[in-house]
């Protein structure tokens, strides 16, 4: 199973000589770089918890050189001390792995201050840390923003765009994966392998924070990042004031072919999971917070669909005023 | 008699044939509700049948499609935009199958098949109302319920209805026969379903579909067909359609 590790700068403990205070530390681990300035005393540790790089494995034992470089930086004369090593992180274990590096820097100012103060040595000790997790995948934003899958059950069902997913294996052409949020949340779920054996899963993608919406009950209006959209619902059962969460999109719904100026018009964000009200576009409202500028639907999809509140089910809030 | 008094008579008559010929176009117009003085007045549509078979030996994929070819003798416009309504819901039906065979079906040497039968459930110089029966097999996959979605074109404007809300009194009695076809719909129907109506008008009465998941089953596909009586949805409807329905 490919799994993911997680190389992180844990901490740097200052002791020896005292070298001067301003310190950076340089790592780098196959191809990835960290550089970080520091003010350390002499004489104290500091956390740090910066991430060198995430790299995938499907080995049991994943082995990377590593080259560290601690520089004491001053005006004219740069104090520099490096390490070479590798870290040896078994990919079994769960728990936190973590290896230490120690670098010694030789003070190296002018002759005449060596006359006076001697050579003064500062040894750092640079703690990386390992974490091993499941790689991260996303579902693709497809034509209709439909990806249809397939339940271990042999049911197919659909997930949205840019929902995270954790790969398990590969077997027989199709790639198996489980989706961390939305409704299959949980679910093994498997799709073939594209002609070329690569996969419909994409990486990369960036959740954006959660959005905060609002919509006017008495002007019709649904407000998201400034803009405003024009928009129905029905007067028969008024939205009450107050703050509800949008939802990850759950299932494709309506057709491709309504409004062929909409794209993306089956994907519907719910909002109030219990009573089935959603946002979605159209013309008309049976419940619902329809978006009647069915040209303008593709800004809201596009700000809502990567959007997170954090909680595996919702993209963000709305807040329903008078 | 002098010239200028000959020119007020002409002008004077001239003037009152026109006044009474507003006065007559204007109560034409509102009595009658006529919009136009040239107002279509369409033929009986004729249909003729199309059987439609694809097969692509890539994907293995078999498609078997039934459609209908509408012929309005005295209005090739309209005649054109009904035929390619039809074709935009079938290519939009065919893409969403082979959408998910791409990434839902298994390569198991199994048949991917997609069957679409079309059926007229009203056809008058006003309304043509057409349902589409969709049957996927998967490679792989449990069958889906068979699926039916509609179309309902209004011959008289010339375009195709996309809420429906055309055939309801209002929008407040469109609202509600939606959520009373749903709830009768859905009545039955034990666990938690979570679904969007599809309807459309047939003689007497209405076709109508509930397309969605049930949540109480891991979000498994769920399909709910069923007609709604004209007792119970006639209240709703507008006047100008009950005749196309009732006759």
């Amino acid at each position: 199973m490919i799994k993911i590790v997680q190389l992180k700068l844990s901490k740097i403990k200052y002791s020896g000589d005292s070298i001067g205070r301003d310190i950076r530390v340089e790592i780098e681990v196959l191809g990835r770089f960290l550089r970080i300035d520091k003010r350390i005393k002499a004489g104290t540790t500091v956390e740090i918890d910066r991430e060198v790089g995430r790299f995938e494995t499907d080995r049991g034992l994943f082995q990377a050189e590593t080259l560290i470089t601690v520089i004491e930086r001053d005006l004219l004369f740069n104090d520099v001390g490096s390490a070479k090593g590798s870290v040896k992180i078994n990919t079994a274990i769960i728990k936190p792995q973590q290896f230490v590096f120690e670098i010694q820097v030789r003070e190296s100012r002018s002759l005449l201050s060596r006359l006076f103060w001697g050579k003064r040595t500062a040894i750092f000790e640079v703690t990386l840390e390992a974490q091993i997790g499941e790689i991260e995948r996303y579902t693709p934003d497809t034509e209709d923003g439909w990806l249809v899958t397939q339940t271990s059950q042999g049911e197919r069902v659909s997930l949205p765009a840019y929902i995270t997913v954790h790969p398990k294996s590969i077997k027989n052409g199709r790639e198996y994966f489980i989706p961390s949020e939305g409704t299959y949340r949980g679910e093994l779920l498997s799709v073939p392998l594209k002609d070329d054996n690569s996969s419909y899963l994409i990486s990369n993608v960036k959740h954006e924070s959660m959005i905060s919406a609002k919509y006017s009950i008495s002007e019709k209006v649904f407000t998201l990042n400034g803009k405003k959209y024009k928009a129905i619902d029905y007067p028969e059962v008024p939205w009450e004031k107050g703050i509800y969460d949008i939802g990850i999109p759950d299932y494709p719904h309506g057709s491709n072919n309504t409004y062929t100026e909409a794209i993306r018009q089956k994907v519907w964000f719910p909002i109030n999971f219990e009573n089935a009200r959603y946002l979605h576009v159209g013309a008309r409202s049976a419940g619902c917070m329809t978006i009647i500028e069915t040209t303008r639907w593709m800004e809201i999809y596009n700000a809502l669909i990567k959007a997170r509140k954090g909680d595996f089910k919702n993209v963000g809030v709305l807040k329903v005023i008078d | 008699m002098p010239m200028s008094k000959k020119f007020f008579i002409i002008a004077t008559v001239m003037m009152v044939i026109a006044i009474l010929g507003s006065l007559f176009y204007w109560f034409k117009r509102h009595d009658n509700e006529i919009v136009g003085s040239d107002a279509v007045i369409l033929n009986q549509p004729i249909i003729k049948w199309q059987k439609i078979t694809i097969t692509e030996s890539d994907q293995n994929i078999a498609m078997y499609i039934r459609a209908p070819r509408i012929i309005i003798s005295n209005n090739y416009r309209v005649d054109n935009e009904v035929n390619q309504a039809i074709t935009r819901h079938i290519e939009s039906l065919k893409d969403d199958f082979i959408s998910a065979v791409s990434t839902a079906a298994e390569d198991n040497g199994e048949t991917n098949i997609l069957n679409v039968e079309t059926g007229v459930l009203l056809a008058t110089p006003r309304l043509i109302s057409l349902a589409f029966t969709t049957i996927e097999h998967l490679a792989g996959v449990n069958d889906n319920e068979p699926e039916w979605t509609f179309i309902i074109f209004d011959l008289i404007k010339g375009e195709l209805m996309v809420e429906n809300n055309e055939l309801f009194r209002d929008d407040i009695a469109w609202s509600r026969a939606v959520k009373m076809m749903k709830n009768y719909l859905l009545a039955d129907y034990q666990g938690d379903p979570s679904c969007d109506l599809f309807f459309a008008p047939k003689y007497k009465g209405f076709a109508a579909s509930c397309i969605g998941i049930d949540r109480s089953r891991r979000g498994e596909h769920l399909s709910i067909t069923g007609d709604i009586s004209m007792s119970m949805i006639q209240e709703f409807l507008a006047p100008s359609v009950l005749s196309d329905i009732i006759q």
